[in-house]
């Protein structure tokens, strides 16, 4: 680890993004507000109007012209940087779905965002999981701090040849975003050693005309089936990459040394709650709490969502004897109404020589506060079912009003 | 098994196409045989005056192509062109380059011809194929009831091509065995295409056309979906739209102002401006649209027939 100049600062979450794409000296960025996404771009246009930044900033007319602007952009071989949140995610999602495929290496922010209507602010995170299978990499940082890292190793992997496939940073909505704590931000230099300029191996030039995702409906049957397995080759790189850039990342700065986990108290945990960003807030007193108390009691953080870490998460969670799962999200009609994490890590665990008992949380729905008396709730059921053996209600909703 | 393949242009002909199977297809199961149709979904089918097929499968049983959705048959026992100037050949949508109707036909199959054309003049544009074919002009006009247009509008070409197949390719099915599905309102209709239909013979033969080949997702370019564009004002090979068209405009230079309306409305942009300040046709990138022929304000520009075209029929034209 490289004893380098540390300087800390105040930021939210979004704050730490914009302050870390300000660093990646990005070429262009779109906005167009919708809350909290609006946050980020505001301050990406500070610094822009500060001079810290010389990018282009695009007001687009719908989310919709945001990302396309920002697409085409990238064709150009541009560093971009743009994003939205839950219904500006959807209105935006033509684009979005193309980004994919035309292997882009953008890095979007996902301000998680509830869907309208009902019209709500409140933090789920259905608005990313629409996106989850068509070839992005997605991360879910808990800290502002990690806001930043995450976003820089974002333009890392998605930049690298052998990914080339787009990154969505999920920064919690009303939470992460707008909550602030230290950040050590590294000196431009240093990012940009870590993250070189980009070289897009297949850039748009006028002296090269090419044509971008050009029709292959009519050679589909023959075409889109390998393009496909490129992509799919590419995630599979894409993972490899990540594991890389987290460890070249941890010997620069001593952070993020575990590219998928988070453990709090796991090592000898019994009974373990599992879930990404930032439910964690109001989970980790409540283990101390109950550590204090004799019971045997963990929390792991899942950082990754894509790639999944498959087979890391079948070695960690195939010890313990309870697991719960807190999804933030509801996935209606799907097996035992279960969750997307939930389903996810089913799934990853079917080929497992042990499998625990599981059991799904659907927790802060809304933006409903995971607070402590939630968290205990939580680990109670776990506590019980590790002592019965047995899961009598696999899904439960946490914080609803009874 | 025989196979019938009925080529048609998108939208337009589509109904009286898929008329045309599924008679065949009926008239099969009525006489205790069994079959299948294929739309060729990887054409377009949905996109007007696009040439595409559509094939029909029969006989004692479904084996061979029992769970085929995506049906491509080696050799046809009879092709059906609804439209004679696709003896130019059918560019369809699935990039399998410039088709020929008779590509596959066995030996002895049948080629029928929709056509208000004389023997004559059809002999000269047969296209040759591997194996000697036999082949039958319909007499009447190419039949354009589509979406928009009832069945019967087609001057029941469909139901003429029934007779002319029951007449010359009876493996298809036997006169009998088709008069069991024709309505009785069109008994007559398919008593004219069984007798009055021309048949003849194309003795000539020529060498059988190469597949494309795919390359595996290993061998393709590493981001497949960038490839080499045209340059700027250049126009691309791969979308000549050469045969989407049955008619090709003519311009007479002695009634043209060169006011460059035609030039300006050209969705392909095919009218290329000559030195002297008139405009000529690039043929190979027209879908034969008559845009131009509608906005030119001194009518100078006329939408002839492919066939007429070529045979030199300009009715008041000037190349």
């Amino acid at each position: 680890m490289r004893e380098a100049k540390k300087i800390t600062r105040i930021m939210s979450g979004t704050d730490a993004v914009a302050e870390a794409v300000k660093l990646l000296d990005i070429d262009v960025i779109a906005g167009y507000p919708i809350r909290p996404y609006t946050v980020v771009q505001n301050a990406v246009a500070n610094h822009i109007a500060n001079g810290e930044l010389d990018a282009d900033f695009f007001w687009a007319d719908c989310e919709h012209s945001q990302f396309e602007i920002c697409k085409h952009a990238a064709l150009t071989g541009a560093r971009v940087f743009t994003g939205s949140s839950g219904v500006g995610w959807a209105q935006g999602f033509e684009p979005i779905v193309i980004i994919p495929t035309l292997r882009l290496p953008m890095v979007l922010m996902l301000g998680n965002r509830a869907f309208d209507d009902p019209g709500t602010f409140g933090v789920e995170w259905n608005d990313a999981f629409t996106s989850r299978d068509l070839g992005y990499l997605m991360c879910w940082p808990e800290s502002p701090q990690e806001a930043f890292d995450f976003t820089i190793m974002a333009y890392k992997i998605s930049e690298n040849k052998e990914v080339y496939l787009p990154s969505i940073v999920n920064i919690e909505g009303g939470v992460l975003t707008h909550v602030a704590r230290p950040v050590e931000v590294p000196s431009k230099d240093e990012i940009l050693e870590y993250v070189p300029p980009l070289e897009l191996a297949f850039r748009m030039h006028p002296d090269k005309p090419m044509t971008y995702g050009a029709q292959v409906d009519s050679e589909g049957l023959m075409v889109l089936c390998e393009m496909r397995r490129q992509a799919a080759e590419a995630m599979e790189n894409a993972k490899k990459f990540t594991e890389e850039a987290h460890k070249e990342f941890y010997q620069k700065w001593g952070r993020q040394e575990d590219p998928y986990f988070e453990d709090y108290y796991a090592g000898d945990a019994e009974v373990v709650l599992f879930t990404m960003g930032t439910m964690g807030w109001g989970i980790r007193p409540v283990v101390r709490e109950l550590r204090k108390e004799g019971k045997k009691v963990g929390y792991i953080r899942l950082k990754r969502f894509r790639p999944f870490p498959d087979e890391e998460l079948k070695e960690k969670l195939a010890k313990y004897k309870t697991v719960g799962i807190c999804d933030r999200e509801v996935s209606l009609g799907a097996p035992k109404g279960g969750g997307v994490i939930f389903q996810e890590v089913r799934s990853s665990l079917y080929d497992a020589p042990s499998r625990p008992l599981l059991v799904n949380f659907y927790a802060g729905l809304g933006g409903r506060e995971v607070d402590p008396p939630a968290a205990k709730e939580m680990y109670e059921t776990l506590l019980k079912i590790a002592k019965t053996g047995k899961v009598e209600e696999p899904v439960r909703w946490i914080g609803l009003r009874r | 098994m025989a196979v019938v393949e009925v080529n048609f242009r998108g939208v337009a002909q589509t109904k009286v196409a898929s008329n045309i199977v599924n008679m065949v297809y009926q008239a099969n199961v009525e006489a205790g045989r069994t079959g299948m149709t294929f739309l060729r979904w990887n054409d377009s089918p949905q996109r007007v005056g696009i040439p595409t097929k559509i094939y029909v499968v029969t006989g004692e049983s479904l084996e061979g192509i029992e769970g085929t959705s995506i049906y491509e048959p080696e050799t046809k026992n009879v092709s059906v062109a609804l439209d004679d100037t696709m003896l130019f050949g059918m560019e369809a949508g699935g990039n399998l380059g410039i088709e020929s109707l008779a590509d596959g036909i066995k030996e002895k199959g049948l080629l029928v011809i929709v056509t208000e054309h004389d023997e004559e003049t059809i002999k000269k544009y047969l296209p040759e194929a591997e194996n000697r074919y036999e082949y039958v002009l319909v007499r009447g006009k190419a039949p354009f009831a589509g979406l928009w247009r009832p069945l019967e509008s087609s001057e029941m070409t469909h139901i003429k091509v029934l007779g002319a197949i029951a007449r010359y390719y009876p493996e298809v099915f036997t006169y009998e065995e088709a008069k069991a599905v024709i309505p009785q309102e069109s008994m007559e209709a398919f008593e004219d295409g069984y007798k009055n239909s021309i048949h003849g013979e194309m003795t000539e033969t020529g060498i059988a056309r190469e597949k494309p080949k795919w390359p595996s997702w290993k061998e393709l370019p590493k981001y497949a979906n960038v490839i080499p564009a045209v340059e700027i004002s250049g126009k691309n090979p791969h979308y000549s739209k050469g045969t989407t068209k049955t008619d090709i405009p003519v311009i007479n230079k002695e009634k043209c102002t060169k006011c460059a309306l035609c030039w300006i409305i050209c969705p392909e942009g095919c009218l290329v401006r000559t030195p002297d300040g008139y405009y000529d046709v690039e043929k190979k990138y027209c879908s034969g649209c008559g845009m131009c022929e509608s906005i030119c304000p001194p009518k100078a520009i006329k939408m002839i027939n492919l066939i007429d075209y070529k045979e030199e029929k300009l009715e008041g034209g000037q190349r």
